[in-house]
């Protein structure tokens, strides 16, 4: 187990390398660059040759990223060419509220999903099994726009209960409770949409498992049902659904762009789109750089629970 | 890249449809308990009352370098903590402010004396070295701006606005005494325009602080992104990118303490202005182009009861520029312009909040020649033109519409009506901006839509001149060249008329662009604010005076 988690490692790094080189050059591929957009009637032709040169636009693109690369090595980042703020700072200063706000949607999501996919899926065909099916249809298929401008409208404009976006209100001390209150419309919006995609993945895994043999033998040997289902039938079920959540999680880092923006909750994905708008392209890298490492991580995350969850499955 | 951009703007247009409607379904309940002082949800009013006020912003500033900012969003958040010389209270009433005086005697040696009771919020006096300092610093070759046309007409800078090489002091300069600077031009030059930009625009920087640290470093220094020695009403606290901006009173400010304790600038997209001005969590949206109210939106505005609304004309407009080296028969684009229905435009898309002028001046521009004939909707004329001009109907025209402001957007489906209203062929492609800044540079379109905003003062070569940074209609007319450098030579304002009225009729006739329209400005204040407005002109002028009414 353990030489197979090094020999992960190991060939992550080429993937890693091979992800910088692909995205550095799609970055730069797309048209436009990060000077010219910033002209206004102020700003003379020589401002615009200065602003290129010293952000190093003049030279080859393989010489760019050779120095970008060289840097990363060092552990810097570079900075901005829109706000030259060290883009380590920029990135470091979104992961907290992106995390913060995706592990708590993946969280509730869960927690609700779960129970109601192993319920749907014994008791199938029964109203229960119905009301959750449709239910987690829904929240697939409603927007995420659509749900957000709903709760404002209802939580935040009716009610006066909640605030309309942002993390902390302004001018006050802040807390844990104030935060909870501005995490919690873009959290539900977020957890609609991954409760119902995994309320059915759990459910089309629990009904394969309980045509099987070995269920009506635990069954046979006088097992109460609910050990029969939570204990021999779950976790057999867990396989697929440790593959949804490794995908769940990788995205995660993400961040959730368009809600977001409409909560203005300033994580990854609001960075992320400011970034291509603005054709910054140290910011665009590193988040590049961070997402591939998510996705890798919670790949090499997701086969080890494997193996736990399922002894039979076993790496050498 | 292209692609993901593009569905993630389709995806942010859909949600603002989206509010769009919701805040048409809000009228109805508005009355019932909305409009009442926010309660625990944005009630952060209630706590601080009286001594916080709240501003809305769409555009996020990007940094604080007041020499190296080019977008508007940085440049206006600037101004509450970095004070101008001036400020414009109405079109050209220029009024002091960190100057006491701005003055010249020969339109050509201009004196600047500084409030003597100036100081930066270290407790050091603002002085005139300052200004020397900040002069020089534009000058230098090696710092890194986006103002350089401002020092353009400076004695000692090349064309460019810059020094030559190794140099790093302008020789017209002069430091007269602790409070007195002085600065020569090349040549005389209409005061107005040297007050417009040098003293209403330009911020200085403290030399102090700065000046130990190396001109090529000094846009990656921290100072720009935090500045820490200011010398506005308001200091700055700290930026959460996205989020807001705080600032809090600069006590010692030397035009008067602030009434208010602090400010926040609370950046959002444009349709939950209107939510957060309806629960009270907004005291007033900041409009100039970047925090406006949406037209659909401004009808349910005016019927909250807790807000005061206005709609004010403004000198930035939108325009459908013509790549005149593909469309080079005047009497094409003559005839492209008589096509379209811009009152529809107007009547439809802003409610009848905008205005229709055919050339770079809106109406609150003293400059603009009312006498010109106008352009009007003519389907006859139009094709009458494209017969005499042989246009060959069969031709597409490639219309490049850039995403980023609704309106604009859905003018563009307008106006491929009108233009195959007239029988043109139009293939219309849109793009995010950087995708149009290349297009437009290369030349690659053939009609292409984008907004313009200028100074009020005429001088506009940098899009009508042949080498202008903006002339991607790639227009070149000697006459046009000439007159421009004329008009930006002539110091006398009344002549100065005259010479740019002679350009709007040879734009008229040559049509290198047609301005479509200029949308009016919408305001929303609250009424606990007692004190202070959002408007065009002069907002920032006697911030310190701003005071919120407390109960409401």
């Amino acid at each position: 187990m353990f030489q197979y988690i090094v020999r992960r490692l190991l060939i992550a790094i080429p993937v890693l390398f091979g992800v910088t080189v692909f995205s550095f050059f799609i970055v730069n591929l797309a048209p436009g660059n990060p000077v010219e957009m910033f002209v206004n009637p102020d700003t003379t032709q020589a401002d615009i040759e200065l602003k290129k040169e010293a952000l190093g636009l003049n030279d080859p693109i393989y010489v760019q990223y050779v120095r970008w690369l060289g840097n990363l090595v060092q552990g810097d980042f570079g900075y901005s060419f829109s706000t030259y703020e060290p883009v380590l700072n920029m990135v470091s200063s979104r992961i907290g509220p992106t995390l913060l706000l995706m592990g708590t949607a993946l969280f509730v999501a869960y927690l609700i999903a779960i129970p109601i996919g192993v319920l749907s899926a014994t008791k199938q065909y029964s109203w229960l099994d119905y009301l959750s099916t449709s239910v987690s249809f829904l929240g697939i298929s409603i927007p995420h726009f659509f749900l957000g401008l709903g709760f404002i409208y209802i939580f935040a404009v009716q009610m006066h209960s909640l605030p309309t976006g942002g993390m902390n209100t302004l001018g006050s001390e802040g807390g844990f409770s104030d935060t909870f209150k501005h995490l919690i419309m873009p959290a539900m919006v977020l957890a609609a949409g991954i409760a119902g995609r995994m309320v059915r993945y759990v459910r089309s895994s629990m009904l394969d498992i309980l045509g099987q043999d070995y269920l009506r033998t635990a069954r046979s040997k006088g097992l109460r049902e609910f050990f029969v289902i939570n204990k021999h039938g779950f976790r057999n079920a867990l396989i697929p659904i440790i593959t949804v959540i490794g995908i769940d999680v990788s995205v995660l880092i993400g961040g959730a762009v368009v809600t977001e923006q409409i909560f203005q909750w300033p994580g990854l994905g609001q960075l992320t789109i400011q970034s291509i708008g603005s054709r910054d392209y140290p910011t665009l890298m590193a988040i590049n750089f961070l997402a591939a490492i998510a996705v890798l991580s919670s790949n090499l995350l997701a086969d080890i629970f494997y193996s736990v969850a399922d002894p039979r499955i076993k790496y050498d | 890249m292209k692609r993901i951009n593009r569905s993630i703007s389709i995806a942010a247009v859909a949600s603002l449809l989206l509010l769009a409607g919701c805040g048409g379904g809000n009228t109805a309940t508005s009355g019932t308990g909305s409009t009442a002082a926010p309660s625990n949800s944005g009630g952060s009013t209630t706590s601080a009352a009286g001594k916080t006020m709240f501003l809305g912003l769409v555009n996020p500033p990007i940094l604080f370098n007041p020499i190296n900012s080019a977008d508007v969003a940085s440049q206006f958040v600037e101004k509450f903590m970095f004070d101008s010389f001036l400020e414009m209270e109405a079109p050209l009433k220029f009024v002091p402010k960190l100057a006491d005086s701005f003055e010249t005697t020969d339109n050509q040696t201009f004196t600047i004396k500084i409030n003597k009771d100036a100081k930066w919020s270290d407790g050091k006096p603002v002085t005139a070295e300052d200004v020397a300092f900040t002069f020089n610093l534009i000058a230098n070759p090696k710092v890194e701006i986006s103002v350089g046309s401002y020092l353009s007409m400076f004695e000692g800078t090349k064309d460019t606005g810059k020094l030559e090489d190794g140099k790093t002091e302008l020789p017209g300069v002069k430091v007269i005494d602790e409070k007195t600077i002085e600065f020569k031009t090349k040549a005389p030059v209409d005061p107005n325009m040297i007050k417009e930009q040098l003293g209403t625009k330009l911020m200085i920087l403290p030399k102090h602080a700065l000046e130990k640290i190396d001109p090529a470093a000094l846009s990656q220094d921290p100072f720009m992104q935090k500045p820490t020695v200011t010398n506005g009403p308001f200091k700055f606290v700290q930026y959460k990118k996205d989020q807001y901006v705080e600032f809090e009173k600069n006590p010692d400010y030397y035009l008067g303490a602030p009434q208010l304790d602090k400010m926040f600038i609370k950046i959002m997209p444009a349709p939950n202005l209107v939510a957060q001005l309806q629960t009270g969590e907004l005291q007033m949206n900041i409009g100039n182009g970047i925090g406006k109210i949406p037209p659909q939106d401004y009808e349910t505005v005016k019927k909250f009861e807790n807000v005061t609304t206005k709609s004010e004309a403004q000198y930035g407009f939108q325009t459908m520029m013509f790549n005149t080296e593909k469309i080079s028969d005047p009497r094409v684009r003559q005839a492209i312009t008589y096509a379209l229905d811009r009152q529809q435009i107007v009547d439809k898309l802003l409610r009848g909040y905008g205005e229709i002028v055919d050339g770079p001046y809106t109406s609150v521009s003293p400059y603009l020649d009312k006498n010109l004939e106008k352009y009007s909707y003519n389907v006859e004329k139009a094709k009458q033109l494209l017969q005499e001009a042989g246009w060959d109907f069969n031709h597409e025209l490639n219309f490049v519409v850039p995403l980023g402001n609704k309106v604009r957007e859905q003018s563009a489906d307008i106006l491929t009506q009108n233009l195959k209203a007239i029988g043109l062929k139009v293939k219309v492609s849109t793009f995010d901006f950087p995708t149009i800044m290349q297009k437009a540079k290369a030349g690659d379109y053939e009609l292409l839509l984008m907004g313009l905003t200028f100074t009020l003062d005429p001088e506009v070569s940098s899009l009508y001149s042949s080498i202008g940074s903006f002339n991607f209609m790639k227009y070149k007319n000697p006459k046009v060249d000439e007159l421009l450098l004329k008009g930006k030579a002539e110091a006398n304002p009344d002549k100065r008329k005259e010479i740019y009225n002679e350009l709007q009729a040879i734009w008229n006739q040559d049509v290198p662009l047609i301005s479509l329209y200029s949308d009016s400005d919408f305001f929303a204040y609250s009424k606990q604010v007692a004190t202070g407005e959002p408007k065009i002109f002069g907002f920032h002028n006697h911030l310190e005076k701003w005071s919120m009414g407390g109960a409401q």
